[in-house]
């Protein structure tokens, strides 16, 4: 009896995990490049900025912006734990510190550590699953606590995932178990060849009016791209 | 009573020496007191214009949050506004400012810099900088990604004319704002937190880093008298400000009007000191030139004259030596102050006043009420001095006054 | 003997020459406390900048004093501390990084210096904990935090809890870090708690070359040996040791440039007052001509009159300055005891002067050494001006003296 029910257990582990890092890598693969649109709405500004996105693996992610004029050529580096910002027109790089991969990405509702994922669901946090479509609501709700040495600024996260294995929304709580803030995925179509949501969006809690989305205009999967593209020089031509 | 003066005049100049050297002595005093109201009220008209005129302007506008939280977005958008109030009779300059602050630097150094985004032509009405320049040339009229830096600071970064520097900031729409800049001239205007700190740049330029187009954060008016800035606010405020907030350079900067009265006020009292010492001189020397004629003027009582009259010509003697005095001290008076209004005196590095450094050279400003204000109270003083003796020397008993006291 | 009929001399014109004697011991009064009040100001000054600037001694990177780089650091700081305390065990130390960059918050960026401070033992020293308003002054162990000025927190739009990214110009890249807000403090000078922040002094090292990095390691005494010890200590490579006064030398220079135009000042009243002096003394020489007269022609020298007439001034001049030390060592008393409260005229603003805060209340400090100079001058003025007086009196012809009125 005892052994069943272990490997049922451990089954579901697997299961879960699964379903994590099919949300962590929803947009990502084996190598990715894509062509993205952010929205940013404050009470202040609305922003509005087209870019280009590559990524390779998990140690390997480069965002550059395209649209608009001011604001071209301006880049987001990441290789292995170190992470840059490049100012094309001054020729500056500015390096993201670890304490700051938390912080407001180019001055949107998406932190540095969305955009690069550096920390992964399933490898930074201790998880539950809390619901399964089984239990009426077709869907999959986990509950994940960071570990004590996890570089992310959460209390709690909490993933839902639709019946379909596409993620729904992830919804991010401090350390207090207040909502900060909420990302959800929309518009879901096939890009790239993979049914993905097309659209995240990401909602400040103390903010419901303000927004950040990000719209995937097209995706290509595992491509080729030589690491030599995920570098300062590169960056600097 | 022209008896008397006459019998005064020629008591004076029958002991010529002593009269003289009583007069030239109080001359002196009258003549150094001239020259000081001289530098002093100077040094005030340099204050007035250098921490007023030229760093705050007469009335001041401002989005009404603005001044309160200092925040970037608090702008003036009226883009119309500050040609509507260059067009108002009372107005002599008018100047559109848009701060910010960044990194500032090349590949070696960068410090955080104050930027002040100008349209030149209207800055340099108010505010000559151009006359500061210790190198290069000030902005050009058009936005050309120029920059003009403090002199301290083109110094702590070892910048000069010809050299690119990089600006980095948070722009209001939450981008880096960036730019890269030719350092087209270094000022040193005086103004110390902008020389240490400071770079002005075209307004157009600045409102690209900071994402904020046609936006300013203040306009800053003057007319013809600092002192008559509430009725030059009238005057603003009938261009339509909207609700803007509207303030006198003295609503604006309560701590430099203040400090403009506490110079009126310090500078009251070294005056009143040095008319005090000069006083106490003059007092000196008519106590003295009246008690040495105890027994001469024991003689006249002796002689039949009242009390009455020895103490009318003790006076009149005073006031005509009080005269010539004033006569003496206005010349050499005159002379030190041609040559302060002229030369100037050189206080070596220049003062510094809430935060503006001063021309090294104030040059003296002589003013009717000032030497008025001089000589009338000399004058007096000369003739008060005068009484106490005159009154002891009237009382006295003839015999005893010849033996000499 | 001589010396007896001079001071008989004196007292018998006993008003003459308390009125004169007076007339020098008002000015020197004046003076006395012009500069004990002015030294007051100095000796604060110099507190503020030695404790909170320098040291009286420090040990800093050669070129750090004039170029103010990032990078120009003293390393293996923990060690230059010990070598510091080996020379001055009854002395503290302590390590300084000075950052100059831009902090910006969610809403603004504002041009900052950060202080890297070890927190206790800076504030052993200094009195910044004192200075906190809000919040709390950083712990030992907290190198997130930091501490702002009331009016860099208000540009900043941050309260205590926030966060706020530094953001400086690395060796490569643009570095930043992120700190949170633990505590707001008011300086007294609106000027430096607009730009003024501190740290935890290994926060700021991650933004530094080298190990255990310091832009200065300074050594605080109760009494001041900082010539004979600098000269003990050996500086690392690279560094330098310098004593208070070749750190701060802005501030030295500043407190010359004010003692000499405070000097100047005194000068004229000092003019004034001998003018005074030599008028009085050449009437009552002038007077006497009879007198002195007879006293040739029963036998006593000129040289031995020239000798009276000089002692007459003499006693006068150490009379008037002996009044005048008195009254104003006890005119300044007061304010050496309680301090003279400058807030009323600044409307409650602190003063901050070549980067160091003023306390509003100056407690007058006696500078005898000064007074005593200007003790001495008083008396030499007096002596010099009975001169021409004494070589008149000595070449009189006693029958011409003798027929004088």
């Amino acid at each position: 009896m005892m052994l069943i029910w272990l490997s049922v257990a451990s089954a579901d582990d697997a299961e879960i995990v699964r379903l994590l890092n099919l949300t962590d890598d929803i947009a990502r693969g084996e190598s990715s490049v894509a062509t993205l649109t952010m929205e940013v709405k404050t009470a202040r500004y609305e922003r509005s900025v087209t870019m280009k996105a590559w990524s390779k693996g998990t140690d390997r992610s480069l965002v550059v912006i395209e649209e608009p004029a001011k604001e071209k050529g301006v880049a987001t580096l990441k290789v292995g734990d170190d992470m840059w910002n490049y100012l094309p027109k001054v020729d500056r790089t500015m390096k993201v510190p670890a304490a700051m991969m938390g912080g407001s990405w180019m001055g949107s509702h998406v932190t540095n550590d969305d955009l690069v994922k550096g920390s992964r669901l399933s490898e930074d946090y201790t998880f539950t699953l809390v619901e399964q479509p089984q239990d009426g609501d077709a869907r999959y709700v986990i509950e994940l606590v960071p570990k004590p040495d996890a570089p992310v600024v959460w209390g709690k996260v909490q993933v839902v995932i639709s019946e379909a294995e596409i993620p729904v929304s992830t919804e991010f709580y401090d350390e207090g178990g207040d909502l900060v803030r909420s990302m959800l995925y929309q518009d879901v179509k096939t890009i790239g060849g993979r049914e993905m949501p097309s659209t995240f969006l990401v909602v400040p809690a103390d903010a419901p009016e303000e927004y950040t989305k990000i719209s995937y205009g097209d995706i290509q999967f595992d491509v080729d791209l030589p690491d030599s593209t995920f570098s300062l020089q590169a960056l600097k031509q | 009573m022209k008896f008397l003066v006459a019998v005064a005049w020629r008591n004076l100049w029958r002991q010529s020496r002593r009269s003289l050297l009583t007069a030239s002595a109080m001359g002196i005093a009258v003549a150094m007191c001239l020259a000081s109201v001289a530098l002093v009220d100077g040094m005030y008209g340099a204050f007035a214009d250098a921490l007023v005129t030229q760093s705050l302007g007469h009335v001041q506008l401002h989005n009404g949050e603005y001044p309160s939280t200092k925040q970037p977005w608090h702008t003036i958008d009226d883009e119309g506004l500050i040609e509507r109030i260059e067009a108002l009779p009372g107005v002599t300059g008018a100047t559109d400012r848009l701060y910010g602050q960044a990194l500032l630097g090349d590949e070696n150094d960068s410090t955080g810099a104050i930027l002040v985004g100008i349209t030149p032509r209207r800055e340099l009405a108010l505010s000559p900088l151009d006359e500061r320049l210790v190198e290069g040339r000030f902005l050009a009229d058009e936005a050309a990604q120029e920059v003009v830096l403090g002199k301290g600071m083109a110094e702590d970064l070892e910048l000069s004319v010809g050299d690119s520097v990089v600006i980095i900031t948070q722009a209001t729409d939450g981008s880096l704002g960036n730019e890269l800049l030719e350092i087209v001239g270094i000022v040193s205007s005086g103004r110390t937190a902008m020389d240490r700190g400071g770079a002005w740049m075209h307004v157009e330029d600045l409102q690209d880093v900071l994402a904020l187009y046609g936006q300013v954060h203040e306009i800053l008016v003057t007319g013809p008298d600092p002192d008559a800035s509430a009725s030059l606010l009238a005057e603003v405020e009938g261009a339509e400000t909207g609700d803007l907030l509207v303030r006198t350079w003295q609503e604006a900067s309560p701590q430099t009007a203040q400090m403009m009265g506490m110079q009126d006020a310090s500078m009251a009292i070294f005056i009143a000191i040095i008319f005090g010492v000069a006083s106490l001189g003059v007092l000196n020397t008519m106590l003295m030139a009246v008690f040495e004629r105890t027994r001469e003027l024991g003689l006249m009582k002796a002689l039949g004259m009242t009390p009455l009259r020895v103490v009318a010509l003790v006076l009149t003697e005073a006031a005509l030596l009080g005269l010539l005095s004033c006569v003496l001290g206005a010349i050499l008076g005159g002379l030190l102050d041609w040559y302060l209004v002229t030369e100037g005196l050189d206080f070596g590095d220049g003062l510094e006043q809430m935060g503006v450094t001063f021309d090294p050279i104030i040059k003296g400003e002589v003013t009717l009420k000032g030497v008025v204000g001089v000589l009338v109270p000399l004058f007096f003083i000369c003739v008060l001095a005068a009484v106490w003796p005159a009154i002891r020397a009237a009382r006295l008993r003839p015999v005893e006054s010849m033996r000499g006291l | 003997m001589l010396l007896k009929l001079a001071a008989r001399n004196l007292i018998r014109h006993l008003r003459r020459t308390l009125i004169t004697a007076f007339a020098i011991a008002g000015g020197l009064s004046l003076m006395v406390v012009s500069i004990t009040v002015g030294n007051g100001v100095y000796v604060e000054m110099l507190h503020q900048g030695i404790t909170k600037q320098a040291g009286h001694v420090v040990v800093q990177h050669i070129g750090w004093q004039d170029d103010r780089e990032r990078n120009q650091v003293v390393e293996h700081a923990p060690d230059v501390e010990e070598a510091l305390l080996e020379v001055a065990p009854e002395g503290r130390v302590l390590s300084r990084t000075f950052l100059a960059g831009l902090l910006t918050s969610t809403t603004n960026a504002v041009g900052a210096s950060v202080s890297g401070v070890q927190p206790s033992a800076e504030v052993a020293v200094t009195d910044w904990n004192e200075k906190v308003t809000e919040g709390e002054w950083l712990a030992d162990d907290d190198d997130r935090g930091i501490v702002l000025g009331a009016g860099l927190a208000r540009s900043l739009g941050v309260e205590l809890g926030d966060k706020v990214v530094l953001m400086v110009q690395g060796d490569e890249d643009m570095e930043s870090r992120l700190f949170r807000v633990r505590g707001v403090m008011e300086t007294g000078s609106d000027d430096i708690d607009g730009f003024l922040a501190m740290a935890h002094i290994d926060a700021t090292r991650e933004l530094l070359p080298g190990t255990d990095p310091a832009h200065q390691v300074s050594l605080h005494l109760e009494r001041d040996r900082s010539v004979q010890l600098a000269g003990l200590v050996t500086a690392p490579a690279g560094a330098e040791v310098l004593t208070w006064k070749e750190a701060l030398p802005d501030l030295v220079a500043y407190i010359q440039l004010d003692r000499s135009s405070n000097d100047f000042f005194m000068f004229i009243i000092g003019v004034i007052v001998t003018i005074g002096v030599l008028n009085t003394v050449l009437m009552s020489v002038m007077e006497r001509f009879r007198e002195f007269g007879v006293m040739l022609a029963v036998g006593m020298t000129p040289a031995r009159l020239f000798g009276l007439v000089v002692l007459e001034g003499l006693l006068l001049g150490l009379v008037g300055t002996a009044l005048g030390l008195l009254g104003g060592a006890l005119l300044a008393y007061p304010l050496v005891l309680s301090g003279l409260d400058y807030s009323a005229m600044l409307g409650g603003e602190n003063v901050d002067i070549e980067g160091v805060t003023v306390s509003m209340i100056i407690y007058g400090v006696y500078d005898w050494p000064r007074v005593a100079q200007y003790a001495v001058a008083a008396i030499f003025l007096t002596l010099a001006s009975t001169l021409y007086p004494a070589i008149k009196a000595s070449r009189l012809l006693p029958v011409e003296a003798m027929r004088h009125v």
